[in-house]
């Protein structure tokens, strides 16, 4: 190989993540301007061109957050992050078909919970709010950041009304015109449907329209979100280890498990466990599982659920059996496997 | 009870000639087994070469057109009759013409012969990949993995089914591809790249392996990129006999009067060369559907042919998945290149990664389409035992989707169920990689 081919070679390889970002960005704008005209035909609305470019912030704030939990020589962890995220086809579907923030919305949550573990609070509760004026997505992760202030009362509970001002301004602009309000109250709600598209526990019973099961399910959420808080209280007490990230996910894949009438957008809750493959590559296989389980609903909302490889039961099943999996490795993983030693060290 | 043989007083169980058969049978089992499973493959492909498939019809019929223009003699005009396929393709029927026998039972020996080649190949890889050679002498567990590398390879029915039962030349190829990837690694660089060229010459789908050359090139650093010139040279001077015998024609039949002047050859010669190298951009703008027969990644999207009443966003996501693609291996190439893992290892599982990824999230692929990677799968279990359960999916779905389309009728399963399978098995691979053995659980030589 003559000299200057092989200098060139040096110099790719050293500068081989920036060159490699900077490429495959280009290719993630590429993929939305190909993808953008979908929108109109899915949604039947009249324009993108905000949402479609939310999976490059989406995808910068987690590998920022990815970033600083690494060590520099492992930088391709956040790289490899920022690439999937960008090229997510689930995402792509939500952000760029279905012009919805809701990646966003889960990356301002995941800022947020980094601003908390440096104890910065206004800077997480301000991202908090972001997260909540951009999507439900963020107030399925509320109560993380409830469970997060119990257990280490560090902070002021009236940092809690920044979240809640996000949330009214996003109900303000939802009276002031803007379509902000209809994915706090979707159709499902209205005709107390429990299943508007989300393969959740209630895609079971999808057929009860009419009925006032949507309680139930709300009271079943409640239920595992106490069981949650109950976990946090036990453990969370004993060690501060336990992973925030770890808990974001555990209460996402709880809410978005047992709510009703969540629509298929809902799906974006789940990016968070791509936060977790870089420390625990345990977490890959139910990764690219529930990227699966989250992209064949938002491809059935816009071409029928015909062409759905299983049926959104069987979806529901699997998604189920993914999130139990998720969250007993998340409650085995090396933040919590010193309390659960010590636990059983008492029993 | 056998009757003990008596000889000199004592008993001997066993006549002194047999039990020299027995020991060199045991000390030469691997051959023995070789021999066997080569004589058991080559036959089980004999009682399937009677059956003629859609596509051996079509084989069939250039194979007539072939005999119709008189062989290598009549290259120049057959390549103005068959469509959809290189020179080279052509100059191989052209040349089973002049030897005689049926045209189909020539074309599935020709096929059976390159799937030996394969089985060769895949066995040398899989021994030097094992550290057969560099042991200096016999490597038993390097040659028993080859070996049964080799037996996987010629008795697997991803590969006999295509070669006997459908008819079709995907051995071909791949075998060239396996040998370039044996010479890539004992860095025979030349050769290698002419091998992949032969093999570009023969089929399109050879570009599948492409991005692991380019990711080898970045990982190894030892090799020019020049080398790659010689893919576009041997293509073209796979294309040089045909052009060569519409030239020397006319010198040929000067004393005919009606035969073309050697300006008027030359110069349709030259026209004749843009067809050649259009031959694939015909084959890539010939996919009408994002997921043809193949269960790939876009499977769960509607199955429609394009246009105005079928699959209206056919275009949109077509190209949206050939971009998505390209930029799934360029991050792929990246993490690759950033891994560090034992040579050996990360020369199979690239090659095998990149070439999956490459078809199986391409749209308008075709079942056979996966050939390559199906094979390379074989290999990657001896370096990899914990791919053997992938591995077996793999070619359980590969195997039912190619019985349905050498006409076993075997459409029972929706291809988007068979493509969500396949969405498991690529994330198994892609766990299995990342996440790296345990101390003490490799293999050897891992």
């Amino acid at each position: 190989m003559p000299a200057f081919e092989k200098r060139f070679l040096t110099w790719i390889e050293k500068h081989l993540l920036l060159l490699g970002g900077i490429f495959l960005t280009l290719l993630g704008g590429g993929l939305r301007l190909a993808l953008g005209s979908l929108y109109a035909q899915a949604a039947g609305m009249s324009d993108n061109s905000l949402s479609m470019w939310s999976g490059f912030l989406t995808a910068a704030a987690a590998a920022f957050v990815t970033a600083k939990q690494q060590k520099d020589e492992e930088r391709v962890k956040s790289f490899a992050v920022y690439v999937i995220l960008l090229l997510s086809p689930a995402g792509l579907f939500s952000t760029v078909v279905f012009g919805s923030f809701g990646d966003l919305s889960v990356a301002a949550a995941v800022l947020a919970l980094y601003f908390y573990g440096g104890r910065r609070f206004l800077h997480a509760y301000l991202c908090l709010a972001l997260s909540c004026f951009l999507g439900v997505q963020g107030l399925f992760l509320l109560p993380v950041f409830v469970l997060l202030c119990i257990r280490d009362e560090e902070h002021d509970l009236f940092y809690f009304l920044i979240p809640l001002a996000g949330f009214g301004a996003r109900l303000a602009a939802g009276f002031a015109g803007f379509d902000l309000l209809g994915e706090y109250l979707p159709p499902g709600f209205a005709e107390k449907r429990l299943y508007a598209g989300f393969p959740s526990f209630w895609a079971f019973l999808n057929d009860r329209a009419g009925t006032s099961w949507d309680y139930y399910a709300l009271g079943t959420t409640m239920v595992c979100l106490a069981v949650l808080v109950a976990f946090m209280i036990f453990f969370g007490k004993k060690s501060r280890k336990a992973d925030p990230l770890l808990l974001a996910l555990c209460c996402g894949l709880l809410v978005t498990g047992f709510l009703p009438d969540l629509d298929p957008a809902a799906a974006s809750v789940t990016l968070i466990v791509w936060l977790l493959v870089v420390k625990d590559v345990r977490f890959i296989l139910p990764a690219v599982l529930l990227e699966i389980i989250g992209l064949f609903p938002l491809a059935a909302s816009a071409y029928g659920e015909e062409w759905l490889p299983l049926s959104i039961q069987w979806l529901s099943v699997l998604r189920i059996g993914v999130s139990a999996y998720l969250i007993r490795l998340a409650a085995l993983s090396r933040g919590n496997e010193k309390v659960l030693d010590e636990k059983r060290k008492v029993c | 009870m056998w009757p003990a043989v008596r000889q000199h007083g004592k008993t001997k169980i066993m006549p002194e000639s047999e039990k020299r058969l027995l020991r060199f049978a045991k000390k030469n089992s691997f051959e023995i087994l070789i021999v066997l499973v080569t004589l058991g493959g080559t036959f089980l492909r004999f009682l399937l070469w009677d059956i003629v498939s859609s596509d051996m019809d079509v084989y069939l019929r250039w194979y007539g057109r072939a005999e119709e223009c008189g062989g290598i003699p009549g290259l120049y005009e057959l390549g103005q009759r068959i469509k959809g396929y290189n020179a080279a393709f052509q100059f191989v029927i052209a040349l089973l013409t002049h030897l005689p026998g049926d045209g189909l039972y020539k074309m599935k020996a020709l096929w059976t012969a390159f799937d030996l080649l394969l089985a060769t190949g895949l066995w040398t890889l899989v021994y030097e990949l094992r550290g057969g050679k560099k042991a200096g002498e016999r490597n038993i567990t390097a040659f028993r993995d080859a070996t049964a590398a080799y037996a996987l390879c010629y008795l697997c029915p991803v590969v006999f089914l295509n070669s006997s039962a459908w008819g079709q030349s995907d051995s071909v190829y791949v075998a060239l591809i396996v040998w370039s990837l044996v010479w890539l690694r004992r860095e025979k660089y030349l050769g290698s790249f002419l091998l992949l060229g032969l093999s570009l010459a023969f089929k399109l789908q050879t570009v599948f392996i492409l991005p692991f050359f380019g990711f080898y090139y970045l990982y190894k650093k030892s090799f020019s990129l020049l080398y790659f010139l010689a893919l576009p040279g041997v293509f073209l001077a796979s294309a040089l006999p045909r052009q060569l015998i519409h030239l020397i024609a006319p010198i040929k039949a000067a004393a005919s009067a009606v035969a073309p002047s050697a300006a008027a050859s030359a110069q349709q010669a030259a026209q004749g060369l843009p067809n050649i190298l259009t031959v694939y951009i015909g084959q890539i703008s010939s996919g009408s559907r994002l997921c043809m027969e193949y269960p790939g990644f876009w499977s769960f999207l509607p199955d429609e042919e394009a246009g105005a009443e079928g699959f209206a966003d056919f275009f949109k996501f077509r190209n949206a998945a050939i971009v998505f693609c390209f930029a799934l291996l360029v991050m792929l190439l990246i993490l690759f290149l950033k891994q560090r893992r034992e040579a050996n290892v990360m020369f199979l599982y690239s090659a095998f990664l990149l070439s999956f990824t490459t078809v199986f999230f391409l749209p308008c692929m075709l079942d056979r389409y996966g050939y390559l990677y199906e094979v390379l799968a074989l290999a990657l279990v001896f370096l990899d035992k914990r791919t053997i359960v992938p591995a077996l999916s793999l070619h359980l779905i590969m195997s039912y989707v190619i019985a349905g389309r050498v006409g076993m009728e075997m459409y029972h399963v929706p291809m988007r169920f068979l493509g969500f399978l396949m969405m498991l098995v690529y994330a198994a691979y892609l766990y299995l990689f990342f996440a790296k053995k345990k101390e003490g659980t490799g293999n050897a030589g891992v």
